[in-house]
């Protein structure tokens, strides 16, 4: 898991790339906030849940579909966007601040536009909602699956890709026996890291309210969130074994045979002593059917397309020459046409969220940045008290392989299960013991993003090399020292990555966690996460669009001012790989 | 031996003026090679010798096409070189092998990018395979295999594609000794029985008594920047021996060359370093006696006439 340590990248500095970057995600703040605006369409009458447990199957199966559509997405997005992030210096450094930001801004806070955007294209059927759900699981997914790639292709050793060149592999060949084969175990364990975070997302997305519409799409968030609102415990019950089935189900047929038969790509000179192990992989790979249909089939095919594609490829190849030059110019103004466009766009449409910003009066402004304080000490306590038993268990884990072996598999299932579909529930019991959303809503920030830290406390602790630590015990270092001088400096850098991802999943969770609806009721902290949802509900724009802009902002700053310098630290004093 | 008497006017490859600067990240700049020109001829193995940063890796990448000089001109049979040499393959320090491709799968890639048919691929491949003795192992994923293996394969991979132009990149300096010993002997019988059809190999090595087991030709680098120090013909009989006086000898005049300051302006001969050598020795002398000389020395300044 240490492999998602280096995706996460902070820029050097503030660059105009940046301030380009927020120009043109204010401008399509503004042009998802303007649809909205204009909306007034009558739509489809809402979906009725059927809260029977008979009907949970259908609607995982629903469920299931989004969230694969959305990684499909997700993964040729990851393609594309990664390889000429790699390749493009020029676009480099435009799309990699891009990534860098749209990863760690509240996409949540864009939901509601988003919903109504789309429904507003398609008023009478289901589609702008599907479409929305979709995309929702998609930004959900789709960043650190970029970042893998995009580190991967980087960090292509220079002889692998010497050896290509003298070798003469054209484009092609390079991409399948070069570049996806070396980014592939990154990938897996990233999709496999994005299919949890997308449940998340799901389970919002398919159960959305606005004003005093009740967006609803067949899916077992949707019947989860009917049973809370019919207050059927049953049902809760139900829901939440569907989803833990349906997550299990997934980690064993899909998973876990990819993490090993990835293995097959792990760049490593040596054989590795622990090798993970897959059932159904090992059913397959014995089946004959499987033998006989990559034998008879998929070989022959592919025998077949080959002549095709390289003959293509040669045409393409000569004719690449003769049009060159004018290609050359046609490229360079186009490229300006586009820029002029991409830009004037941009700038309009942030001019005219300037205009819905200006209607928001100071006395919002004050509260929103009271909220925006509040949300920040929320976080900071999520974080803290998730680090507090979050470090000393995942070092446990980590160093003790017995331990690890049992452990792991079952906090990765757990942490894929999308913390939202508990809100209610938890906030049940503590409503009896006497708390209030105030304080509870700390705890389910936690719950989302704690797993978080405890995968890169494990990794990190994992990596610690042994000879490190037999030297700790000859040197007979007490319990206290041996966390000062090995521990905790062994396992900074993965916790830095926690701590990073957690915050930024706790920025986003504020926006469920603050204002939690409960059966007819709504549980509501004061904070920035409440004031974006309530913005919603009551269909007031200048607010949102003022709320998510905070939010986003502080986000990135902190990011850049605070995160950056820790990362710094790690990398140059506490990285064990130089 | 006949090899090196098929020398042809045009030289297979030939640098001239070669000068390469990178710009570092801190915005210093790094001149790593300076001026170098020099040819790679048919029938002869040649050397490049010199300290580790001293270029000579970049320099077989300028020759190879892999990187462009910052100035300079590479030619290949008397045209300029664009792009990758056309006929030249590497073998590799860490051995580049794909860990996802199979040993066979590895030795016939450049095949596969040359479009042979896939039948005669086969055959080119079981053919390297059994010169450089990795039988049996055709179906084994590269991590399976000891460093020695591994490099096998690389040698494999790079005879594939009968180059006329074979590069080696510090090829035994991943090996632990005896192996590179080994395999070094190995690729010198291929060589010298021709068994396969190589006009030429270009190696790059740090260490001297590889240089002068294998090459005909040495071309000693100094380091900071890469500049050509000395070219040495290296005309001992093969086989050679590592223990022979005449190899021990060699040795020895290109560590010299290689650890003294002076940049010497033509090719030292034997009888050169004779000369040199002659130094008066010291008259035998107490501790005390030096310091009262010292002590004398210090009282009239530094400087005294004793005769």
């Amino acid at each position: 898991m240490s492999l998602i340590r280096s995706y996460i990248k902070l820029t050097r500095k503030v660059s105009w790339a940046d301030i380009l970057i927020l120009i043109s995600i204010s401008a399509v703040l503004y042009g998802v906030i303007h649809f909205g605006e204009n909306f007034k369409a009558e739509f489809k009458p809402l979906t009725e849940i059927d809260l029977s447990p008979l009907a949970l199957p259908e609607y995982s199966f629903f469920s299931l579909v989004r969230g694969f559509a959305a990684y499909a997405i997700s993964l040729l997005f990851t393609l594309v966007y990664g390889y000429i992030a790699a390749y493009n210096r020029r676009a480099e450094k435009i799309m990699v601040p891009f990534l860098d930001i749209l990863q760690s801004i509240p996409v949540l806070g864009f939901l509601p536009g988003l919903v109504i955007a789309l429904i507003a294209v398609f008023p009478h059927s289901n589609i702008g909602l599907e479409l929305a759900a979709i995309l929702m699981i998609f930004t959900g997914q789709v960043w650190n699956m970029t970042f893998s790639f995009y580190r991967s292709l980087q960090s292509i050793p220079n002889e692998l890709r010497e050896a290509a060149k003298v070798y003469r592999l054209n484009w092609w060949r390079r991409f399948t026996k070069l570049e996806l084969p070396y980014s592939t175990m990154g990938l897996v364990w990233n999709s496999m890291m994005s299919m949890a975070g997308g449940w998340f997302f799901l389970t919002i997305s398919e159960a959305f309210i606005i004003g005093d519409k009740d967006f609803r799409l067949p899916g077992i968030g949707s019947y989860m969130s009917a049973a809370i609102h019919d207050g059927n415990v049953p049902a809760m019950i139900y829901a939440v074994i569907a989803m833990s089935l349906m997550i299990i189900t997934v980690d064993q047929l899909l998973w876990k045979p990819l993490v090993m038969w990835a293995q097959k790509f792990k760049f490593e000179e040596t054989e590795a002593a622990i090798v993970p192990k897959s059932k159904v992989l090992d059913i397959l790979r014995s089946s004959h059917i499987i033998l006989f249909v990559r034998e008879k089939i998929i070989i022959p095919v592919i025998n077949f397309l080959k002549p095709l594609a390289t003959y293509t490829k040669n045409k393409i190849d000569n004719s690449e020459k003769r049009v060159a030059v004018f290609q050359k110019i046609f490229k360079s103004v186009v490229g300006w046409m586009f820029k002029l466009i991409f830009l004037s766009a941009a700038l309009y449409g942030s001019y005219k969220l300037l205009g819905l910003l200006i209607s928001v009066n100071i006395d919002e402004w004050k509260t929103i940045g009271v909220d925006l304080f509040l949300t920040f000490l929320r976080v900071c306590a999520a974080v803290v008290i998730g680090s507090l038993w979050t470090i000393p268990a995942g070092v446990a884990i980590g160093m003790n392989p017995r331990l690890s072996k049992i452990f792991q598999p079952v906090i990765q299932v757990v942490a894929s299960f999308p913390a939202p579909m508990l809100f209610p529930i938890v906030l049940l019991i503590l409503m009896k013991l006497g708390g209030s959303i105030e304080y509870g809503s700390i705890l389910l920030m936690m719950l989302g993003t704690q797993w978080y830290i405890l995968f890169n406390v494990i990794a990190g602790a994992m990596a610690i090399p042994s000879d490190l630590r037999e030297a700790a015990s000859i040197n007979r270092l007490s319990k206290f020292m041996k966390w000062k001088r090995l521990i905790l400096p062994g396992i900074f850098p993965s916790l830095v990555t926690g701590w990073v991802t957690a915050t930024g999943g706790a920025w986003n969770a504020s926006i469920v966690a603050e204002y939690v609806h409960f059966g007819n009721d709504v549980l509501a902290a004061t904070g920035l996460g409440a004031k974006i949802t309530l913005a919603t509900d009551v269909a007031n724009f200048g607010v949102l669009a003022a709320s998510v802009i905070a939010m986003s902002t502080t986000v990135v700053l902190i990011n850049r001012f605070f995160w950056k310098k820790l990362y710094v630290l790690a990398e140059e004093k506490y990285s064990l790989t130089k | 031996m006949a090899n090196n008497q098929i020398n042809t006017n045009i030289p297979i490859s030939e640098l001239r003026n070669i000068l390469m600067h990178f710009d570092l990240p801190s915005g210093v700049g790094l001149t790593v090679l300076e001026d170098i020109s020099m040819s790679v001829n048919s029938g002869e193995i040649l050397a490049v010798l010199g300290p580790s940063g001293c270029g000579k890796s970049t320099l077989m990448r300028v020759l190879t096409g892999l990187i462009k000089p910052t100035h300079g001109e590479v030619f290949v049979h008397g045209e300029a070189l664009k792009g990758i040499h056309p006929s030249a393959a590497i073998v590799f320090q860490n051995f580049a092998l794909y860990p996802w491709l199979t040993v066979s799968e590895n030795i016939a890639m450049g095949l596969e990018s040359a479009k042979v048919e896939p039948d005669l691929i086969k055959e080119k491949v079981g053919k390297v395979i059994d010169i450089v003795g990795l039988e049996g192992f055709e179906d084994v994923y590269p991590k399976e295999l000891s460093g020695g293996m591994k490099q096998r394969v690389g040698i494999a991979r790079a005879l594939a594609v009968q180059p006329e132009l074979l590069c080696m990149d510090e090829p035994f300096s991943g090996l632990d000794v005896l192996t590179a010993e080994n395999l070094r002997s190995e690729v010198l019988n291929l060589w010298l029985d021709h068994k396969v059809d190589i006009k030429t190999i270009f190696f790059v090595t740090h260490n001297i008594s590889e240089a002068v087991f294998l090459a005909n030709r040495i071309v000693v680098l100094s380091a900071n920047p890469g500049k050509l120090r000395v070219v040495i013909n290296n005309d001992i009989p093969f086989p050679r021996d590592y223990r022979s006086s005449e190899f021990l000898s060699m040795v020895d005049r290109i560590h010299e060359i290689i650890t003294s300051a002076i940049l010497p302006d033509e090719v030292i001969t034997p009888e050169m370093e004779k000369m040199t050598q002659r130094v008066e020795a010291l008259p035998n002398a107490t501790v005390g006696e030096i310091v009262g000389l010292l002590e004398i020395l210090d009282d009239h300044k530094g400087q005294i006439d004793i005769f």
